[in-house]
């Protein structure tokens, strides 16, 4: 099962992603970021499981704004 | 003291609205989406469900639509200076609040002031159509007034605005919590409240709606989010929240929601009735009224006057004799020009649900005494 760890703009997209891919069958949670690199977003990150495409489609159909996205298989 | 001065802020809170306070005093005292502890994350989430409670509500597009403020004029402030440009014109009604009119005239933007019928809301209707010239970009009213009482026929008015391409805002610090407002069914881009006035929440917590765009903010600062930049994030709702929010109070707005969603087909009614029997029971007394409330179209806000009394020495004859009621302009200079009382003011009295008809029949007896009241000076 792939894991996704997916940057947004900010808390309150963070919660929006998350409870919007729950809602969809997809195990998301949200975590601080403990790798912190400077770039833009709020310091928290969605993590998914799950088909990627399925995942980012649905974050971005609902107007969730993907900073950055990093898989793992 | 039996308190008549709801329309400035409810003074008695449900008690699920002081439990949700006190329970986020105890409980999520932790600055929210700061940091990445527990509490944190905790206080994160309580505002998020406070944000899509609120979007829920007044159906908006969701709750990165919902900015929590510290009151209504901040949220009008942030539409007005956020959205105007120096060409722009805006229609508004001649009962707006001086959260709007002082913002215009600071920022020096062209608008024309639609007159409201206290009798039809056709004449409205046509005189915000009438109102509306090619630069117009925004018509921005209040729901009703904090000193007629007349509500404005907003769906309508946002027909005609979408009809035109025109942002939609709306004052809605008396009519959140008393009126229908569904903004996508209105047709309203902005809708601005005061969270401690008719959804029962503490004072210190405004709300905006924003579904329509935000260019300009008028604060920067934290925001928790791309902290790296010092360009302020132009995305709703951290953009207008710089600094700390008043955690205590949002974590409340669910309680006040609920509170009013129970009772949602009688408050509107059940006040409204106060304001008649006050009115109805002070007919051919020395008291003047400047609104029939027996008509529709109103809210519970009245105002009136007591003949040979300034509305300053009514309303301290009776803070005297334990009623809390509010004298003056109520920062509310148009609405008072429209009535001819913009140099005496008028005494307002606004109930809310924690009223009752033997408070108001209390009331009706001290104002027909009132010439056993000497005068000050």
């Amino acid at each position: 099962m792939q894991r996704h760890i997916i940057s947004v703009s900010s808390i309150t997209y963070a919660i929006k992603g998350r409870d919007l891919l729950r809602k969809q069958g997809i195990k998301a949670y949200i975590e601080r970021k403990t790798n912190q690199n400077g770039n833009a977003g709020c310091g928290y990150v969605i993590v998914a499981e799950g088909n990627r495409q399925k995942i980012t489609g649905a974050l971005m159909n609902s107007g969730v704004k993907i900073l950055e996205i990093n898989s793992i298989v | 003291m039996i308190y008549f001065d709801n329309a400035a802020t409810t003074g008695h809170k449900p008690k699920s609205v002081v439990d949700a306070v006190n329970n986020a005093l105890k409980f999520l005292s932790a600055n929210p989406g700061r940091s990445g502890h527990k509490p944190s994350q905790r206080a994160a989430i309580a505002v998020y469900e406070a944000r899509e409670k609120v979007s829920d509500f007044f159906n908006s597009d969701g709750p990165e639509t919902v900015v929590f403020t510290p009151n209504c004029t901040q949220s009008i402030n942030y539409v007005l200076k956020g959205d105007l440009g120096r060409n722009d014109h805006i229609v508004i009604s001649d009962l707006e609040h001086n959260a709007v009119m002082r913002p215009l005239k600071s920022m020096n933007i062209d608008f024309t002031m639609a007159q409201v019928s206290l009798e039809d809301d056709n004449i409205t209707l046509q005189n915000f159509k009438k109102a509306i010239n090619q630069n117009t970009k925004m018509v921005f009213c209040t729901a009703a007034s904090n000193v007629l009482g007349k509500a404005l026929p907003l769906e309508d008015i946002g027909a005609i605005c979408k009809r035109n391409g025109i942002l939609f805002g709306v004052d809605a610090a008396q009519g959140a919590g008393v009126m229908d407002i569904n903004m996508k069914d209105m047709n309203i881009d902005y809708l601005c409240i005061a969270a401690h006035k008719g959804l029962y929440c503490p004072m210190g917590l405004g709300i905006l709606i924003a579904r329509g765009p935000i260019k300009k903010t008028i604060i920067e600062g934290g925001t928790g989010t791309d902290s790296v930049n010092f360009i302020q994030p132009d995305i709703l709702p951290e953009m207008l929240e710089s600094g700390t929010v008043n955690l205590p109070a949002i974590a409340s707005v669910g309680a006040g929601i609920d509170f009013v969603r129970k009772r949602k087909n009688c408050i509107l009614k059940y006040e409204n009735n106060l304001v008649k029997q006050l009115y109805n029971g002070l007919q051919g007394s020395n008291v003047v009224f400047y609104t029939n409330p027996n008509n529709t179209g109103y809210v519970p806000v009245i105002c009136f006057n007591v003949n040979g009394y300034s509305s300053d020495e009514v309303t301290d004859i009776l803070s005297k004799n334990g009623f809390a009621l509010r004298a003056g302009l109520h920062c509310a200079p148009t609405a008072h020009k429209k009535i001819g009382t913009q140099q005496q003011g008028t005494v307002r009295f606004s109930p809310s649900v924690f009223n009752n008809a033997n408070e108001v029949d209390e009331l009706i007896i001290q104002l027909k005494n009132f010439k056993n009241y000497q005068k000050h000076y």
